[in-house]
């Protein structure tokens, strides 16, 4: 009795899962996604991907600097579910830039580090083994690595908000965004290149998007509340950067469809300014992976 | 009696075995893809762009517009996909951050995904509206990726 009560309940519940899942039904499953708290009424926010940033560095001839990434060894020293949310995000970013960069030597000990922070974090059936078996295999070649890459932080951040974990999924995004933003300063810091002190200039958009996901859970929770605080604090210091964009012509349509928008951005900042972000991002990412 | 009795025993424990293991390789099968449930079309963006890493759920019903805030980089390309399995298709509208109009669809509506280029950096707000169908609510995962 109590065996075909096991097997009814588990075909139930079988049945349950199957009809949610492999039926495809897109529109429930987005449903059970949406959070009021992130809709914002219908107006939704996108993060620069952290991979933009090291196409960056990469364009700009920039030098590898390994000792930048966080040791993928710290993974352990991090104890509550927000660092290792902060950490799971900058391992992320980390391991773009290993790969940008070609150091595919260290890409198994950062894989190590961001399955172990995901399982610690009951999220690690996002690392589909598939897919880590298809980044082994095609571990020299960066494209199809950074692909592969991207669709395990999209599953991640579909499985976190489908299970009504926003404020881990935005620290994760969160983590990403820093640790560009602390590649990015490092090299300006070192070469002074205007490309950087654009691209940093440029960051203000995304840091407001990411205060604005942030406040949500501002006053929830001590840990939340002290890095939207700093970050505000790096926002200041953007609002001393004005960028003004022009359209010098209209868009065209070529007939690849592309849709090329020909406009021009001038960014006003002064090196105080932008000399402050720096340090104020040096100091947010070391509180983070310490 | 007992003998009876043992291939009793024998014949129910062979049944059991026979249905418990398939339905528990079942379960187990169905459990190992229940917790994440990826869209092919999502499989498929992946293939050639470099996803943002963000799950953009939209969700289209009375109100028919969502708008969503973004930077795009210069001279990348961009591809948004407004991926549903409704056919629906949408006007793709973009403005800068005073409200400016600077793109809009209107001419090609017959349409859910879009490739993006910018001379220079710019902030801006994607506004999306459906066309069709009307009356139905439609959901959508928003793509928002690059070509590397």
């Amino acid at each position: 009795l109590i065996l075909a009560l096991i097997i009814s309940i588990s075909l139930e519940s079988c049945f349950r899962t199957a009809s949610n899942s492999s039926t495809g039904n897109q529109n429930s499953e987005i449903l059970d996604s949406l959070n009021t708290d992130q809709r914002f009424h219908h107006q939704y926010f996108s993060i620069v991907s952290p991979y933009q940033a090291g196409i960056e560095l990469k364009r700009a001839n920039a030098i590898y600097r390994p000792e930048l990434t966080n040791p993928a060894d710290n993974f352990s020293n991090y104890s509550s579910s927000q660092k290792k949310a902060l950490n799971l995000g900058i391992y992320g970013a980390d391991f773009a830039y290993l790969a940008l960069f070609n150091d595919q030597k260290q890409f198994t000990s950062y894989i190590k580090a961001l399955k172990n922070l995901s399982l610690e974090l009951n999220i690690d059936d996002a690392f589909d083994k598939t897919i880590i078996n298809q980044i082994e295999k095609n571990s020299d070649n960066t494209d199809s690595v950074l692909r592969l890459f991207s669709l395990i932080y999209y599953d991640t951040d579909t499985y976190l908000k489908k299970n009504m974990r926003q404020d881990i999924a935005i620290l994760i995004i969160t983590g990403g965004w820093i640790e560009s933003m602390y590649f990015l300063c490092n090299e300006y810091k070192e070469t002074k290149n205007n490309l950087f002190y654009q691209y940093i200039s440029n960051q203000k958009q995304t840091l407001d998007n990411i205060i604005t996901q942030l406040a949500v859970y501002y006053d929830k929770d001590r840990e939340i509340n002290k890095l939207t605080d700093l970050l505000v604090d790096i926002a200041y210091e953007f609002d001393a950067i004005t960028c003004k964009s022009t359209l010098t012509d209209s868009t065209t349509n070529y007939p690849q469809g592309l849709i090329h928008i020909h406009n021009k951005t001038t960014v006003q900042n002064d090196s105080k300014s932008i000399n402050s972000i720096v340090s104020k991002v040096f100091e947010l990412r070391k509180i983070i992976v310490q | 009696m007992n003998l009876e009795h043992k291939h009793f025993n024998n014949k129910y424990s062979k049944l059991i075995i026979l249905f418990i293991v398939p339905v528990l390789l079942f379960v187990i099968e169905i459990d190992s893809r229940s917790n994440i449930y990826r869209p092919a079309c999502i499989s498929t963006f992946s293939a050639n762009y470099i996803s943002d890493g963000q799950d953009h759920s939209l969700y289209f019903d009375s109100i028919q517009s969502n708008t969503i805030k973004i930077h795009f980089s210069n001279n990348i390309e961009y591809r948004i996909d407004a991926c549903n399995n409704q056919s629906a298709n949408f006007l793709l509208e973009i403005y800068d951050n005073n409200g400016n109009l600077i793109y809009s669809s209107i001419k090609n509506p017959q349409n859910n995904n879009w490739t993006l280029k910018f001379d220079d950096p710019m902030d801006c707000n994607l506004k999306l509206t459906k066309l069709s169908p009307e009356k139905t609510a439609v959901a959508v995962n928003l793509l928002i990726g690059f070509k590397p």
